[in-house]
């Protein structure tokens, strides 16, 4: 009995200072100049701020994340990228899942009017504005990019795997923002 | 050990965490090394 004490108070103390590092690097990250895969920082600075034409964005082929600021309120997260047809986009999966709801704040934020930010990307800032693309044929070529970057499926995509995938984000699994220049 | 000793170890222990991690950085970033590895291993 004695020893089950003892184990039990070891392993609420490790618990403990687990969560206390957490909380700590989380706090110490929301002032950050940009974000980490695990945690979201502040206001991005760093790097030139894009006026102009948009470029070609098919460089964003071989860029597995970005950071994308949310302005209102100010937060940044690293997320993933996708092009397609000339536009780009950001993604966020999971959305009907518990841990989703939790992780994916951003998106949420986004949708219910935080829709205004800036993308960074090879340390070039965009002003950018987030539209939520829910249905259509636009979908087909998201979902083909989806597939064949973060998921590993050659290409060219089958279109069943094309049509399950866009299935998934019109039922709001996984959720589409098309980053539009503003 | 007291419950009042364990509370105080378990309050020593916290502050002892958060003032390594301000006032040594590389400390943090390491940490954060580790869980982005552990999460990768999303594969």
């Amino acid at each position: 009995m004695k020893i089950l004490k003892i184990v039990l108070q070891m392993v609420g103390f490790v618990v403990l200072i687990g969560a206390v590092t957490i909380g700590t690097l989380r706090i110490q990250r929301s002032s950050a100049d940009g974000a980490t895969v695990v945690f979201p920082g502040g206001e991005m600075v760093a790097g030139e701020l894009h006026t102009g034409a948009e470029p070609n964005w098919s460089f964003t082929d071989d860029i597995f994340t970005i950071e994308l600021q949310l302005n209102d309120p100010m937060a940044t997260r690293r997320i993933f990228i996708l092009e397609s047809e000339g536009k780009i986009y950001v993604v966020s999966g999971y959305m009907k899942s518990f841990l989703g709801k939790i992780w994916k704040e951003w998106a949420f934020d986004a949708d219910e009017g935080n829709d205004e930010g800036v993308l960074r990307v090879s340390n070039v800032r965009y002003p950018r504005q987030l539209i939520r693309i829910e249905e259509g044929d636009v979908l087909n070529g998201v979902a083909a990019k989806l597939l064949a970057k973060y998921s590993g499926v050659p290409t060219p995509v089958s279109a069943e795997a094309i049509a399950t995938a866009r299935a998934d984000i019109e039922d709001g699994n996984s959720w589409i923002f098309e980053l539009t220049p503003r | 050990m007291t419950l009042r000793n364990y509370l105080i170890l378990c309050a020593a222990g916290s502050l002892l965490t958060v003032l390594i991690l301000l006032l040594v950085p590389s400390v943090g970033e390491s940490i954060e090394g580790l869980l982005i590895a552990f999460l990768s291993t999303a594969n």
